[in-house]
């Protein structure tokens, strides 16, 4: 049996649409899959670790920095989101259905070994350095991620 | 007087096979489980993943009994294994508890 391939370009920063992803990418990874996940534009903000890192930035980085979630754990839904109530809601339930949090879902990733990859064009745009972002994970260009999706079996965009 | 309860007569068969002769059932009668795993109360895609992480440890043609309330677990569970060349042996539901029977297959 040739190892199949599943590839997920997670663009979106939100919670719920993070949790799709990295629901499917621990099915894919437990179907035996290759996976990788490719963050771009928001989606990089679930790479991000959770506290304040002294690191060099011009003034527009800076904004940016503050303006957009510290981590997975932070981000907010796409819906319902009622400034910051609706991720709170939908923890307690998350938490009452024993499903996993988005950061469980991260680390359960990790542990699958799924490749978590940083675009490292829309870093330089955001201003994300590569200090801010979670330990063990790769950074690479368009071309690396066609790499993985010319022979992937499954290749989704979120 | 026949009473059914009491005085079924030994000679009996089920399925035209006679009782007191050893017969390999499909179902789980015979079947030495080598490991259990409790998914129970674990939503999507939990029993999934412990179900690899189990099997994993498992060689092949030993049986994993895997426990399970997730509702979604029955097509996924199937999909699974089917797709990564492992047997369903039997399924049971009982009480809302979702029981499998899953041989491993040949790597």
């Amino acid at each position: 049996m040739s190892t199949k391939k599943t590839t997920i370009v997670l663009f979106s920063g939100d919670y719920d649409k993070a949790m799709a992803a990295y629901i499917i990418a621990n099915g894919a990874a437990a179907y035996d899959h290759e996976v990788t996940i490719f963050h771009t534009f928001w989606g990089l903000n679930a790479l991000r670790k959770d506290e304040d890192l002294k690191v060099e930035k011009s003034f527009i980085e800076k904004m940016f920095g503050k303006m957009m979630p510290k981590g997975a754990d932070k981000m907010g839904l796409s819906k319902m989101n009622f400034a910051g109530m609706g991720p709170k809601m939908i923890k307690d339930v998350i938490k009452k259905h024993n499903a996993l949090e988005l950061p469980q879902l991260i680390e359960m990733a990790q542990e699958q070994d799924v490749k978590l990859v940083a675009c490292t064009m829309t870093m330089d745009l955001l201003g994300l350095k590569e200090e801010e972002l979670l330990d063990n994970i790769e950074y690479a260009g368009v071309a690396a991620y066609l790499a993985d999706a010319e022979d992937g079996n499954v290749n989704l965009f979120i | 007087m026949i009473n059914n309860i009491g005085m079924t007569p030994i000679f009996i068969s089920i399925n035209h096979i006679p009782i007191g002769v050893k017969v390999k059932f499909k179902g789980v009668r015979n079947m030495n489980i080598d490991k259990v795993l409790n998914a129970k109360g674990l939503a999507c895609p939990m029993p999934i993943v412990k179900t690899k992480k189990a099997i994993d440890g498992l060689q092949s043609g030993q049986i994993l009994q895997v426990l399970t309330t997730d509702k979604g677990a029955k097509s996924d569970l199937t999909a699974w294994a089917t797709s990564t060349g492992h047997e369903i042996l039997d399924t049971q539901e009982e009480n809302g508890v979702l029981t499998f029977y899953i041989k491993k297959g040949e790597k």
